[in-house]
Order: structure tokens, then C-alpha cells, then sequence
């Protein structure tokens, strides 16, 4: 007995000596997101935001890091909340729920680790990765390149993979600087955004950092989602297409969705085609089901691929053309082929861009060349940046009008 | 009131928490790398060869039933001889308890906690499992029995949980041009098994010899199981090439399963806590067979037998805590793995050989 | 007659010398003259004033006799109606023709029409009888005497189970008075193998004690273990029926309890039919059973009277419970000062919410509230009833509400502690009430040095202490830790036939099924 309370007592000992992982939970700053900015491009411009604010030269001084060596390349913001003003208080607490909800605290440097704890001489709170929800890269440090952004991100343990990313027209900073409506942080309201994806065939759904991880490892070409703000919203729809980790441009919403069908990501979504033999009427299907089935043709060494894609939808809504009761078989059916033409239409056109224009495989035709044929992969694998814009890619899409809800 | 024994299916759950160790953490990642997208077929490979090599162990556990196997090799090989084969045993499988031991703490730095000292997260961990130790094997096979279910739950959960993001075609091209890869990964994965010797350990502590073959034999399989499970869990999840740049692949596939706004937001925080308790398993299987061995090399008196566990937790925990480097403790891990598998798997047939001989020779001349 | 003079000199030293002691009594023999022997008895008992003794003449002859006994234990009109009537008034016939040297058998044998007799020869048996409410009769000339038992028992008939309340069945409590307890246990079981052995514990209380068993399903072992630690207690004395408990078990200083302590009698006669063996003690309402397991001691009557999927429901709660009462101010610890990232990000936002402005850590919070709440508690059982109402009131709204809306403690602390002290109050057994109230504390430390790696720690070890305890010989975490499928389905679930058709097995009784109909009607 004596043996297990000397025992006991010489453990405590060790264990009173440190509480070392103690940090309490409302002194953690807990960084919701994320924006990078290339630095260059703001200092040049000068944030927008921060002429608006009193004593720019103080802020900007702040701003600035002692490098260990280098030229500050980044510009990163965090936004952490402040909890005395969110909406959550219950009745006890200080403060009065005026003021702002974030703080936004925007560091420059050329290491993200850096920059991180440059961050925290700023706060008292510990910066916190753990709840982190979005990461924004602007258009122009994207255009640099991903891969040095996103070692970071890996290699913490903190970090999680499910971290969206998205890639905004303009400055990174002013999209979580937005003061949504609806919920107090900026951070949570975009990366709530792709759950619609159901809803919207614009918005990519799943682009976390683990399949930018994955694609940026593999050598695959990817979309991103885009965001754009305003004051209070922001909008996603768009998307930008990477070749290897660099931008090389964007692509509309259009061609977005054409590129999910391709991709065989798209989960829902409204395609609108103007109804044969009339003028000004169109009829929208709404498209529950899309499956992409991607064949590679070999002949003479020469590789094609064969692209079949088959949506199922709901006839939702016709404007400028009523047919009051006699929707028919013949009818579902010229509509068909009129959807069908739609969506080969769309789809080659994004095709020619992205072959043509922007070289880069963004529906990823390597990995299906590297799975399904690979001997053929094994003797041109390095010749794919040759070989992809030169395939040929056939589209047929068949559509199959389900439903045509509560009115005939 | 019972005579304290085993019951047949404890040598399934006894197999099973010894298998599963530190290596479920990181294993993915070596066998990954040298197979590619068929490691999976690796780990198969690899676990047939550990039923088959494991049911020679079980076959010489069974020639002796009442007997385990320090005291089987003193027998079989002669005291001078049967003892240098104890003192190999004992020594592999110390500097495995204490590679384990260091390699958890590390990761658990990485994962739940931050600053504290490894030799805080060694100590207290060597210091539950030195005290099921203690306490008897009865004590660590209830505890065990307790914790199974929970924990094969939970992996199970999360291979299932972590499916609908993979992308099955990563496990293509099957089998192209890669077989001497596969076997090169086989005997990598064969090493995963270690553990599975245990049952010369175990069974003379079970009431009913009859019918431990088939629980032995499910113990086996389970991890056979979960281990091709978790690989192409891993791989369709990040795909071969990532998989080999990850420290802990397991881990981070924890991290990336996510349910959006229920309690359990997070599968990683349900992982770590699993993983402590596959730690433990595993070393107080481990600990318990090198006290054994402990005992019988040095002829400790049955009534001090239970204290050698104490004697022998401070070298371990010096052991643990003594390496400098956080990397190399991977591959000394890798090293002393193989050299006990591959010392098992030679050493252990020859002696069942031998033992089978000698009981016939004995048999017939009665 | 040296002997006397020893005695009628005050001996100096008296204090030193146990008077009461058995072995020192032993030496004094009865004596041939009654008034020698009234004499001694009244100086050892220090002369007390209840002692009551009569002389009298046997029979109209000049035979003299006397009876000696203390007032209050005995039934003193049964005393006056059958042994001094008879013998002073109705047995002149039987007296008057008998050899001197057959009086006594004669006496005991046709005279005195009551109750147990005894011979007695020596003080040590005198004394005892007459402190158990025995009346002493000695008659000149015989240096043998008579212990006629005629007790009185005073005290509550039944008395109503307060600490252990059922929604259905019997009501009935044991009472203070041992034989009154064993009536209600043989009304119940009628069954000639139930036995009962006696057994007398403590020096200078001598308090009986009975341990009861049904032959032919208890475990023989587990008896004879019983009988062995109960003849091994050599102590002064006791009041309580749990002290004796505590003498018996195997690790007196364990946390857990390892015998269960109840009032209830179909507690009690469950227990009997299982195979379990129960010790009750005189002036003592509670009986001990033995052996007890984790189980047992979660299980609550209510459980056999209602249908199987409520049950399993209940008792999954309870188990459950059983985890928060231990368990969860430590995990809130953990939680929130180690590994924030492993809550939802909206809860994670909300508990800080209500946490700004608090000044003290969480350890702190929670150590505060724990000890608010077990002063509550105490005080709850210490003040009668009437005032008991304002302290839930003081206690709950006053320092709860209060301290949160002064800053000093957050609100989900309150929550927290609160579901923790409910958790603790459901367990049936209030014994292993105290002991998660008891664990909460190392967690809590625990918790607050490592966060949830240390509750994790911590938690292995409660485990491999657990299944390493052992109550009688049996497993503390039968039917979970070695696991029997049969008994399991009476420990969290409960299947709609288990209880009924076969005793658990990890009792290894003797008479292993207990019922040819289940529950569901249906014959096996």
C-alpha cells in the first residue's frame, strides 16, 4: 500500500510540473479562414480596404515581418471571431454585441509558418487551425503556383483536409471581409456554399485541400472553385482551371457545369434549351442524375476518347410556350434531342477550350489513359502534354426525361 | 469460485490486440511505396503467409500444451541453447516494445497533444501496461475483451466511413507489370504480423484446448481483414502516389472523414483515442511474453515472478526515450520487425520439426 | 473458596482487567450457594440497577432458589407466568417426591413450560445469557443452573425501504430485531433447504449473526469461504451490518463495494434464490450479500417487473450514466482545454461564447462546482426533511444561477455538473454512487495535466483494476469481463427470457435452471 502511494505521489510530482498542452479554450484564436494574396499585387495597388481605414501606414507597418531572408511574397489573413460581439452570447457575459464579429489580421512574409507566428505577436489569443473552414488564394498568387502555398497546409498536423479552397477574381482579402447576412463569420457562410451544390450545377462541391493535394501529387490538372464579393455576398459560381499547381485561367459558369458532367461530379442542377419549332420559348429541365462514361480508343497509336454521358431529369418549367394539358410522348421526346444537342454542344466547346486554349486536362483523361491502358501510358506517358490536345473527344449525351411534376 | 482460465475465444481477442499495434498508424505508407496501387495485394500475401507460418506455431504451442515458449525451447534445444534462443527473443521483442512505445508517443504528439515531453506520454503508457501486467494475464485478456469490440467497431467504421470519397480506380491498373513489387510488399506486410507468435504464449492458459484452432485462426483473419481494408481504404481515399509522401496514413485518413455538424464532427478524435488503446494491447501482450521470457531464462521463483515487470520497465522506458532522432526510429522499428519474424519464422518450424519427431520417437517406444 | 476472597476484594487494577472477557469469566464456576453466586453476578455487572433477581422457595418446600435477569429483555410477565407460578405454586407435587439430585432435571424437564433451557456451569455462559435477555436459575445446593430463554423483542414490526424505492412490488424493509428478519425471509421462501447459521461477532457487543443460503443452489465453496471470514472477526463490536461486510471482503480498502448492502427483503430473497448468500445482523436494518458483482450492483428491482425493451433501455442508461457520473467534467476538461478541434466548430464557437469573462480555467470551474455540489449533498442528508426543500432551492437556483450571472462560473458548467450529479444519483447502489464521485477527482487531475490522452490513461487503468478485482472469488465484471454469453443477456439487456430460466452462471450453483416455463409462456 505504502509502494503505490510513494508510487503515485512521485508520478504527481512529474505530472504538477507541467500542464503543458493547457490552453483554455477561449484563449485559443480560432482561424475560421484563410485568404492569401500574392504581396506584390496588393502593395502595389494598395488594399482597398485599407484606405478606408485610419492610419493606413500604421496598419501597413504592422503588416510587415523581420524576414529571416527573402522578399515577403505573401500577404496571409486570418479571420478569427470575436466572440464579446458574435450573436451567440447567452445573458452572462461582458460586451454587447456591437462592434465587429471577425477580426481579420493580415500578415506579409514568404513562409506560411512564418507569417503564422508573426500573427500571434499581433494577438494574445493561440491561433488555432483546427475549425479552420476556407482558404482563399487570389487569381494572382495562384498564378504563381499552388504547391508552395499548400505545403504548409499538409504538413501541419493541425490542419485538416477537408479544408475548402477556392480561388477569388481580385483580392483574397476582401471575400472574408464580407459581412454576410445571414451568419457572423464569413469563413462559415462560403464554405457552407457548395452544399448547395445539389441545387446549382455552378458551384463545384467537393474541392477540399486533400483532392488538391492528391491532384497537385499526381500530376493532374484540376478545376477550383471561383468566389467573387460584394459587401455582404459572395458569390461562387465558376471556376478556375489549373495545369500541373499554376492557374492558367478561368472558366464561366457555363462551362463549369459542362466540365462536372465531364468530370462526373455533377449532382444536380437546371439546363434551359430553347424548344424546336418555336421562337423565344424555352423549356428548362431540371437534372437529377448525370453519368459520365469515359472510353479510351486506341487505333494506329493514335488515342481518341469516346465520352458518354447520360442524364436523367425533370421537366420543371416552360416559358412562353404552354402546353395546357398536352405534354405528350412526342413532345418529351423533341425535347430530348433537343437537351442532347445542348449538352454535346456545351461540352465540346469547353473541350476546344480547355485542349486548345488552356492545354490543360482539367476532366482528367490522364488518369483514365494511366488506368485503363497502361502499356499505352507506359510508352507515351511523357508525351501527354503533346498528346492531349491533339485527341480527338467524342460526345454523346443521352438524356431521359423523367418527371414532369403537378401540371401536364 | 473458478480456477481462473481462458476461454477459446480469447485467443482470437489475445491474437488480435497483439497484431494490431503501433504499425496500423503508419503501415500503409512502406508497403505503398514499394507496390503501388496493388499494396493491398501485398498485405493479402503477406497475411497468408503469416496463417500459414502462424499455424506451425500454433501446431508446436499444441505439442506442449501446458507449457509456452520459453520453457519449449529450453526443452527442445537444450538449456545452453534453448537460453541463447530466450535471450534473442527477449531482446527483439524488448526494443520492440520500446520502438512502439516511442513511435506512439510521437504520434500522439503530433495529434492530440503538442508540448508535452515523450517521455511523459512513454511513461504513463509502460506504466498501464506494466500494471495489467501485473496483475496477471486474466487481467489483460479481460481488458482486451472489454475494449474489442469498441475498437474493431471503430476501424471498421472508418474504412467504411472514409469509402464514399475514394475513387475506386485508383486501385487500377491491377496488376500491371508489378508482381515483383507485390512480393517485394509481401514480406513487408508479412512483418506486420508480428504478434501472431503470442499463442505460444497463451495457450496453456486456456481451459479447453479443444476448438482454440479456429478462434486462433479467426484471430488471424480479422486483422488479415482490416489491414486490406484500411490499405485500399487509403489508397482509393489519396491514391498511390500521395500515400507514400504521408507519415501516418491512417491518421490522416481519420482526418479527412467529416460528417458536418454532428458530435462526432470529427472521426480523428475517435481515432486517437482508439489507437491508445490498440497501443496498449499490443504492449502488454508484449510485455507479458517478454516477462515470461524473463522468467524463465534467469529461473525467477514463481511467488517474485510477478515483480520482474517492474524490473523491466525502466530499461525499456531508457530505451524509448534514449533515441535522439524522430525518423530513424522507423527504420529501426522496419529492422527489428523483420529480424524477429524473419528469426520466428525460421527458428519456430525447425523446433516444431523437432518436437513432432521427438514425441513420436517417445510415443513408439512406449 | 480462595477464589471468592479474590473476587470480593476490590481488585486494584479492575479497570485493566476486561471483567466481561470470555476466558476470565470462564474460571468462575457456580457455586452451591445461591447467594454466592447472586452475589457475583451482581458485581459483575457492576451492579446495575436493571438486574433484577428473585428469591424463592421451589415447590412449598424450603428449597430456595433464585432468578436473575434484566428487566427490559425480558418478557417479565412470561417470566412470572411460567417459571415462578410453577414452580412456586404448581409444583409442590413433583418436588415433593424427588431425589434431591433429580430437582433440576425434573425442573427443566416438567416444571418451567417456556422457552429454550439450558444447563450452565460456568459464568461465562451466565453472564452472556443473562445480557441476551435469558433468565438464570439456580437452586441451592446444585452448582448447575438454568438459562430459560423467554426475550422479549421490541422494535418496529416492518419498516418501509426509504433509501431504496421501488415503482412496483413489495415494500417491505428488514426491521432492527434479527428475529423478525428471519421471519420475513422464511415466509417467503418455504423451502427446507433454506438454512440458516448463527454466529456471534464482537467482544463486548456479542450482537448475533445469521448467514442464510439455500442449500443445493449456493456455491458450497462460496458458504464455507463465508462461514471461515465470519468465525475469523475478532473485534470489539459493531452496530452496523456493513462493518461486517468490510471485515469479510477480500480488499477491505478497494473503492468499489464488493458486497451489496440492502434493506429491501425481495432483494434479499432474489439474491437467496440466485445462489448468492446473505449475512444479517441483529439491531441492524441492512443485510449484506454476498457475492457482488458490477452488475448486481447496477441492477434495480424495478427491472424484473417490467417488459424486456423498456428495460434494456433503462439499463442502457444506467450504464451509461454510470460513464457520465465518472467521467464527464473530465472530458469537458479535456475537451476543451487540449483538443478544441475535436468538437463541432459551432459548439466549439458557443462554449467559448459563454466562457469570455470567466476568470478561472476550466479545472478550476470544475473543481469549484464538484465540491459545491457533494456539500450540497451532505447537506442534504443531514438536515430533516422540512428544511431539506429550501436547500434544493438555495442550492439550484441561488448558487447555480448566480454564480453564472456573476462571471464566476460559465453556464455550461452548471450543465455539466448538474447532469453529472443526476448521472450519480440514478445508480442503484449508493455505495458505487460515492465511488464515481470519488473517481471523478483523479480524472478531473488527470484530464487537466494530459487532456483526453490522460482520461484515456486513466481509463485503461480503471478497467485493468476492475477486472482484476475479485468479490469472494468472483469477478468483479462478471458476466462483461469474462464474458458469458447466458449472463450477459441479463446485465445491459435484458432478453425477454433470461432471467427466469437459468440461475447466472459465473455463481457456479448447483442447481443451475431455475424455471421449465420462460417468461413468454411457452414451455421449454
Amino acid at each position: 500500500m505504502r509502494r503505490i502511494l510513494l508510487s503515485f505521489l512521485v508520478i504527481s510530482l512529474v505530472l504538477i510540473t507541467g500542464c503543458w498542452d493547457w490552453i483554455d479554450i477561449e484563449k485559443r484564436g480560432y482561424v475560421l479562414g484563410l485568404a492569401i494574396d500574392d504581396y506584390e499585387s496588393i502593395s502595389q495597388e494598395g488594399s482597398s480596404s485599407d484606405q478606408k481605414e485610419k492610419g493606413p501606414e500604421d496598419k501597413k507597418k504592422f503588416e510587415q515581418m523581420e524576414l529571416h531572408q527573402g522578399q515577403p511574397i505573401y500577404a496571409l489573413t486570418a479571420q478569427i471571431p470575436v466572440i464579446k460581439n458574435s450573436s451567440i452570447i447567452s445573458s452572462n457575459s461582458v460586451g454587447n454585441g456591437q462592434g465587429p464579429a471577425t477580426w481579420e489580421i493580415t500578415q506579409a512574409g514568404n513562409s506560411f509558418i512564418g507569417m503564422n507566428r508573426q500573427m500571434q505577436s499581433r494577438t494574445n489569443l493561440s491561433l488555432y487551425y483546427e475549425h479552420l473552414q476556407v482558404i482563399i488564394i487570389s487569381e494572382n498568387a495562384a498564378r504563381k503556383g499552388l504547391e508552395n502555398i499548400i505545403d504548409f497546409f499538409v504538413r501541419d498536423p493541425e490542419m485538416r483536409r477537408r479544408v475548402r479552397i477556392f480561388i477569388s477574381k481580385g483580392e483574397a482579402k476582401k471575400i472574408l471581409q464580407v459581412k454576410p447576412f445571414i451568419d457572423d463569420h464569413a469563413a462559415l457562410y462560403i464554405s457552407s456554399i457548395p452544399e448547395n451544390a445539389r441545387k446549382s450545377s455552378r458551384i463545384i462541391a467537393k474541392t477540399d485541400l486533400g483532392e488538391v493535394i492528391k491532384f497537385v501529387h499526381g500530376g493532374y490538372d484540376f478545376v477550383l472553385p471561383m468566389a467573387e464579393s460584394t459587401e455582404n455576398e459572395i458569390n461562387a459560381s465558376g471556376g478556375a482551371i489549373f495545369k500541373g499547381d499554376k492557374m492558367v485561367g478561368w472558366v464561366s459558369e457555363v462551362e463549369l457545369e459542362a466540365i462536372k458532367m465531364m468530370r462526373n461530379i455533377y449532382i444536380g442542377g437546371v439546363l434551359t434549351v430553347a424548344i424546336p419549332d418555336t421562337e423565344n420559348a424555352t423549356a428548362t429541365l431540371e437534372i437529377t442524375k448525370s453519368k459520365c462514361k469515359i472510353k479510351p480508343v486506341i487505333e494506329k497509336d493514335k488515342l481518341s476518347f469516346d465520352l458518354t454521358i447520360n442524364i436523367t431529369g425533370n421537366y420543371a418549367e416552360e416559358v412562353n410556350y404552354h402546353t395546357h394539358g398536352q405534354l405528350n410522348e412526342e413532345f418529351l421526346k423533341k425535347l430530348q434531342k433537343a437537351y442532347e444537342r445542348e449538352v454535346e454542344m456545351m461540352c465540346r466547346r469547353t473541350m476546344e477550350k480547355l485542349q486548345k486554349e488552356y492545354e490543360a486536362d482539367a476532366i482528367q483523361l490522364k488518369k483514365i489513359v494511366q488506368k485503363e491502358e497502361p502499356e499505352f501510358w507506359k510508352i507515351n506517358g511523357k508525351n501527354w502534354n503533346e498528346i492531349y490536345p491533339a485527341s480527338e473527344i467524342r460526345i454523346n449525351a443521352n438524356v431521359n426525361i423523367n418527371l414532369v411534376g403537378l401540371k401536364k | 469460485m473458478r480456477k481462473d482460465s481462458l476461454k477459446p475465444i480469447q485467443m482470437m481477442t489475445l491474437t488480435v490486440g497483439a497484431i494490431f499495434g503501433v504499425d496500423i498508424l503508419y503501415g500503409p505508407r512502406a508497403v505503398a511505396s514499394l507496390a503501388k496501387q496493388d499494396a493491398w495485394i501485398s498485405v493479402l500475401i503477406g497475411g497468408i503467409l503469416a496463417i500459414i507460418i502462424g499455424s506451425v506455431y500454433y501446431f508446436l504451442a499444441s505439442l506442449y500444451p501446458d507449457k509456452d515458449l520459453p520453457e519449449i525451447f529450453v526443452l527442445v534445444g537444450g538449456r545452453f541453447f534453448g537460453k541463447i534462443l530466450i535471450l534473442l527473443n527477449s531482446f527483439n521483442t524488448m526494443v520492440y516494445i520500446a520502438l512502439s512505445l516511442r513511435i506512439f508517443a510521437q504520434a500522439l504528439l503530433m495529434f492530440l497533444l503538442d508540448r508535452t515531453p515523450i517521455y511523459v506520454i512513454v511513461i504513463l503508457m509502460a506504466l498501464v501496461s506494466a500494471y495489467s501486467v501485473y496483475k496477471g494475464i486474466y487481467t489483460i485478456s479481460g481488458v482486451i475483451d472489454i475494449i474489442f469490440p469498441v475498437c474493431k467497431l471503430t476501424i471498421i467504421s472508418v474504412i467504411i466511413l472514409s469509402l464514399p470519397q475514394g475513387d475506386i480506380s485508383a486501385l487500377k491498373p491491377i496488376l500491371f507489370e508489378n508482381f515483383g513489387n507485390v512480393l517485394k510488399g509481401s514480406m513487408a506486410s508479412y512483418y506486420i504480423f508480428t504478434g501472431f507468435s503470442t499463442i505460444t504464449y497463451t495457450y496453456r492458459y486456456t481451459e479447453n484446448k479443444k476448438g482454440t484452432y479456429k478462434w486462433y485462426l479467426a484471430g488471424l483473419i480479422i486483422p488479415l481483414i482490416l489491414f486490406v481494408g484500411l490499405k485500399i481504404a487509403t489508397l482509393m481515399v489519396f491514391g498511390q502516389e500521395d500515400v507514400k509522401s504521408l507519415v501516418f496514413p491512417t491518421l490522416t485518413l481519420t482526418k479527412s472523414v467529416e460528417f458536418t455538424a454532428t458530435f462526432i464532427e470529427r472521426m480523428e478524435s475517435t481515432a486517437a483515442i482508439l489507437w491508445i488503446i490498440i497501443v496498449y494491447e499490443a504492449i502488454s501482450m508484449f510485455l507479458f511474453i517478454s516477462v515470461r521470457n524473463i522468467n524463465v531464462l534467469f529461473n525467477v521463483p514463481s511467488d517474485k515472478s510477478k515483480y520482474t515487470v517492474w524490473l523491466l520497465l525502466p530499461i525499456i522506458i531508457f530505451t524509448a526515450v534514449i533515441i535522439k532522432s524522430g525518423l530513424k526510429v522507423f527504420e529501426f522499428f522496419e529492422y527489428n520487425r523483420a529480424v524477429m519474424m524473419i528469426s520466428g519464422s525460421a527458428v519456430v518450424p525447425v523446433l516444431t520439426l523437432l518436437s513432432y519427431i521427438k514425441k513420436k520417437r517417445s510415443r513408439n517406444r512406449i | 473458596m480462595g477464589i471468592f476472597q479474590r473476587i470480593f476484594k476490590r481488585n486494584k487494577n479492575r479497570e485493566t482487567v476486561f471483567q466481561g472477557h470470555t476466558e476470565y469469566l470462564r474460571k468462575f464456576q457456580l457455586s452451591k450457594n445461591i447467594d454466592d453466586n447472586r452475589n457475583r453476578l451482581l458485581d459483575i455487572m457492576n451492579n446495575s440497577f436493571d438486574i433484577k433477581s428473585r428469591e424463592f422457595n421451589i415447590g412449598g418446600t424450603s428449597l430456595r432458589s433464585a432468578v436473575v435477569y434484566i428487566e427490559n429483555l425480558v418478557d417479565e410477565p412470561e417470566v412470572m407466568e411460567h417459571i415462578l407460578k410453577p414452580l412456586i405454586l404448581e409444583s409442590v407435587e413433583l418436588i415433593s417426591h424427588a431425589k434431591k439430585s433429580e430437582i433440576l432435571d425434573i425442573i427443566k424437564d416438567s416444571i418451567i413450560s417456556i422457552g429454550d433451557i439450558e444447563d450452565v456451569f460456568t459464568f461465562d455462559e451466565i453472564v452472556l445469557g443473562i445480557l441476551s435477555g435469558d433468565t438464570f436459575l439456580c437452586i441451592e445446593g446444585h452448582d448447575r443452573g438454568l438459562l430459560i430463554k423467554i426475550r422479549e423483542y421490541e422494535g418496529k414490526p416492518f419498516s418501509i425501504p426509504e433509501t431504496e424505492p421501488s415503482v412496483k412490488g413489495p415494500k417491505e424493509g428488514l426491521v432492527e430485531t434479527l428475529k423478525r428478519n428471519i421471519g420475513f425471509i422464511r415466509k417467503r421462501v418455504r423451502d427446507p433447504n433454506l438454512t440458516m447459521e448463527t454466529f456471534m461477532i464482537g467482544r463486548r457487543t456479542k450482537t448475533d449473526l445469521v448467514m442464510t443460503y439455500i442449500k443445493g443452489i449456493a456455491d458450497p465453496d462460496l458458504v464455507e469461504d463465508v462461514r471461515k471470514k465470519l468465525k475469523e472477526i475478532d473485534i470489539d463490536g459493531t452496530v452496523a451490518a456493513i462493518e461486517i461486510g468490510n471485515f469479510m471482503v477480500d480488499r477491505p480498502r478497494s473503492i468499489f463495494p464488493l458486497i451489496q448492502v440492502t434493506e429491501r427483503v425481495d432483494k434479499l430473497v432474489a439474491g437467496l434464490l440466485q445462489g448468492r448468500v446473505a449475512v444479517i445482523m441483529n439491531s441492524a436494518p441492512e443485510c449484506i450479500i454476498v457475492p457482488a458483482t458490477l452488475p448486481i450492483l447496477m441492477q434495480s428491482v424495478d427491472d424484473y417487473y417490467e417488459s424486456w425493451v423498456a428495460v434494456t433501455l433503462i439499463r442502457a442508461t444506467r450504464y451509461l450514466g454510470l460513464f457520465i457520473s465518472t467521467l464527464f467534467p473530465s472530458l469537458y476538461i479535456a475537451l476543451t482545454s487540449f483538443n478544441p478541434g475535436m468538437l463541432p466548430t459551432k459548439l466549439v464557437l458557443s462554449i467559448t461564447g459563454s466562457r469570455v469573462g470567466v476568470p478561472f480555467p476550466a479545472i478550476i470551474e470544475a473543481l469549484l462546482m464538484v465540491f459545491t455540489l457533494e456539500l450540497l449533498h451532505e447537506a442534504g442528508i443531514r438536515l430533516p426533511n422540512v428544511v431539506g426543500q429550501a436547500v434544493a432551492i438555495v442550492g439550484g437556483l441561488v448558487i447555480g444561477q448566480s454564480a453564472v450571472q456573476a462571471g464566476i462560473v460559465s453556464p455550461i458548467m452548471v450543465i455539466i455538473i448538474s447532469i453529472t450529479a443526476l448521472s450519480a444519483y440514478q445508480i442503484p447502489d449508493y455505495s458505487l454512487s460515492l465511488t464515481t464521485r470519488i473517481l471523478r477527482i483523479p480524472f478531473m487531475a488527470l484530464a487537466s495535466v494530459l487532456g483526453s490522452f490522460g482520461v484515456a490513461i486513466g481509463l485503461l487503468f480503471l478497467i485493468a483494476y476492475l477486472t482484476s478485482l475479485k468479490s469472494f472469488g468472483y469477478r468483479y465484471l462478471s458476466p462483461i469481463s469474462p464474458f458469458s454469453l447466458s449472463d450477459f443477456k441479463d446485465t445491459i439487456f435484458k432478453s425477454p427470457r433470461a432471467a427466469n430460466t437459468k440461475r447466472p452462471e459465473f455463481l457456479n450453483t448447483q442447481d443451475v435452471v431455475r424455471a421449465k416455463n420462460t417468461e413468454s409462456g411457452n414451455k421449454k
